[in-house]
């Protein structure tokens, strides 16, 4: 039996900001289907990490492999055309828009976007943003803010908010979601709720690549923990080897 | 002049057509502003670039003398022409301003825009054989004055010729509604809508953020360009004075006195806006001339300054509808969609 391809596999990324080096020649692997932890002390660079991989930086050298494809470089709405989506860690709902609204707006594909389209066609743009609406109103049932469906998305409570990050995530289909801190500050049901959602998520062969701080989360429900440390991987393994490296322990959880 | 439409009817004709070829522009301001939240500046210039291409494609040619530096033309073609390719170029002209700076931040956009009017301004002021120089072009047929009926041999109804293009005007302004309307309610105005609130977030749920922003700037050029020719024919003259910066924020108090990202709205808030300042000028025109030496003291200076409170009355009801209801007159709407799926 031969190893799966990674799914995403970074060699050597460094992204510096003036004199500070936030990827210091970072290279990692994230196998598809798995929940990959990403953990490290503030500074680490993860929040940078997501943002390079996903096209919001450019990076300063190195390669990006998404699906075996390189793509750093490319702009990230390119990459969400690709399937790969990127949840925010401090969420960036859009104000004005109903909660309904945002999920239209993460749907991949959507003719009804396209002026073209929006003109010469516009049965078949109905057709497809019936069928949009209809998927965007599983997705609100499925993490319980369908009926909040009609609320301006700035009127969310900051739990709420997070889950229309996730919502809006699955919304676009993607086969890889990195989420940054997606339960940070959400209470424990809502908390239960988001980590049992990406548990089906990823049986149903999603990949998940996720910051978080909180290592109950991190240690109980990721199959690969990654640290990082000062710009680059410090280690890697299970979540057992993981607690028990002694680096680890020394540079971000302590005793 | 007589006319068969009184004059009272005249006057208020002499409204309701710049009202409308404002109401064009607020609508295009609203799709690159309200919508977009793309921050041009460059109103003026896009208008300037209408009018003068209308200008020059139907006027007959004007000989140059002494008093006159002339202009390109000859073209003699029909309205329609000129606004359609004053509509076409402008939009182009959108595109090609906006390719280069859109990756500016919205200040910085805000003031290149700026500039790009004030070029087309001094551009027209000197470049004299082409447009006229601060003379301009003058004598801009109206389109349907030939097929209308004359008084005193030669001279056309004047109540006519001003119904006739508030028709027209006002035509304009319906299609471009329905027309915004559509666009703006569509899956690509919802795009447009994300990008003002958060244009990162937006792109990362997979948009070309830069494509649409393009997109919003042509047709909102556009239709500042087809403003233009309605300006140039109601005018019937064109000069660089008439196209100053200020008629650009005019534009913006008119979209944010209506309602900014209402299409409806913005209309609204161009006929008001108007309106205060065409009603002002008729009742300082009320006012007796011999009026300041019967008050004295402060009468005598308010009726000599009449033109100046005149503003200040404008500005002051403006500040308080900010205060009041900064959202404008009417609200952006909220875009609700019925269930598709079972309860």
């Amino acid at each position: 039996m031969t190893e799966p391809k990674p799914i995403l596999r970074l060699k050597d990324v460094v992204k510096s900001f003036g004199g500070i080096h936030a990827l210091d020649g970072c290279s990692l692997e994230v196998q598809p289907g798995t929940i990959t932890g990403l953990i490290g002390p503030n500074g680490a660079g993860k929040s940078t990490l997501f943002n390079t991989i996903m096209g919001l930086y450019a990076p300063d050298s190195g390669r990006i492999f998404f699906e075996g494809l390189r793509v750093d470089g490319r702009p990230a709405w390119d990459l969400v055309r690709r399937g790969l989506v990127k949840t925010f860690q401090i969420p960036r709902e859009l104000r004005e828009l109903t909660v309904l609204e945002n999920l239209l707006l993460w749907s991949r594909g959507n003719p009804g976007e396209d002026l073209w389209r929006l003109v010469l066609q516009p049965r078949q743009v109905k057709a497809a943003e019936h069928d949009i609406q209809r998927r965007a109103e599983d997705i609100l049932r499925f993490v319980g803010l369908f009926e909040l469906r009609d609320e301006y998305a700035k009127n969310l409570s900051g739990g709420q908010k997070k889950i229309l990050e996730l919502a809006r995530a699955l919304m676009a289909d993607p086969t890889m979601i990195l989420l940054d801190e997606p339960v940070a500050g959400v209470n424990p049901t809502l908390t239960t709720k988001i980590l049992s959602l990406i548990a089906d998520l990823r049986s149903r062969g999603k990949t998940f690549f996720l910051v978080e701080h909180d290592m109950d989360v991190v240690m109980g429900r990721c199959d690969w923990i990654i640290v990082m440390h000062q710009g680059r991987k410090l280690a890697e393994g299970r979540p057992k080897e993981v607690k028990a490296d002694p680096r680890v322990v020394e540079a971000y959880l302590g005793d | 002049m007589t006319s068969a439409l009184s004059p009272g009817v005249i006057d208020i004709m002499n409204f309701l057509i710049p009202a409308l070829y404002f109401a064009l522009l607020a609508l295009a301001l609203n799709l690159e502003w309200g919508h977009t939240g793309l921050f041009n500046a460059g109103i003026a210039g896009f208008w300037a670039v209408g009018a003068y291409t209308a200008a020059i494609l139907i006027t007959p040619l004007s000989p140059a003398s002494l008093s006159y530096p002339g202009h390109i033309g000859g073209f003699n073609q029909s309205f329609v022409i000129g606004a359609l390719v004053a509509t076409v170029l402008t939009g182009l002209l959108g595109l090609l301003l906006t390719l280069p700076i859109l990756r500016l931040r919205a200040d910085y956009f805000a003031i290149a825009t700026l500039a790009f009017a004030e070029i087309i301004r001094i551009v027209f002021n000197s470049a004299e054989s082409v447009t006229g120089g601060s003379l301009g072009i003058f004598s801009i047929p109206r389109p349907f004055d030939t097929l209308l009926p004359t008084i005193a041999g030669a001279n056309v109804d004047p109540g006519y010729s001003d119904l006739s293009l508030l028709v027209l005007a006002g035509v304009l302004v319906v299609l471009s509604l329905i027309a915004w309307d559509y666009l703006t309610g569509s899956s690509w105005g919802r795009v447009l809508r994300g990008i003002r609130d958060d244009d990162v977030a937006t792109l990362a749920a997979g948009k070309r953020v830069a494509s649409f922003q393009l997109q919003a700037m042509i047709l909102g050029s556009a239709l500042m360009g087809l403003s233009g020719a309605v300006f140039a024919i109601y005018q019937r003259v064109v000069v660089p004075d008439q196209f100053e910066p200020l008629s650009t924020f005019t534009i913006y108090v008119m979209v944010i006195l209506g309602g900014s990202a209402n299409n409806r709205g913005v209309i609204v808030g161009a006929f008001v806006f108007y309106f205060l300042d065409w009603i002002s000028v008729r009742l300082a025109g009320l006012i007796p001339s011999n009026a300041g030496g019967v008050l004295g003291g402060i009468g005598s200076n308010l009726v000599a300054n009449i033109a100046y409170y005149r503003l200040m009355v404008i500005g002051l009801i403006l500040i308080l509808l900010i205060i009041y209801r900064p959202q404008g007159i009417f609200r952006e709407k909220k875009h609700t969609y019925p269930p598709v799926t079972g309860p």
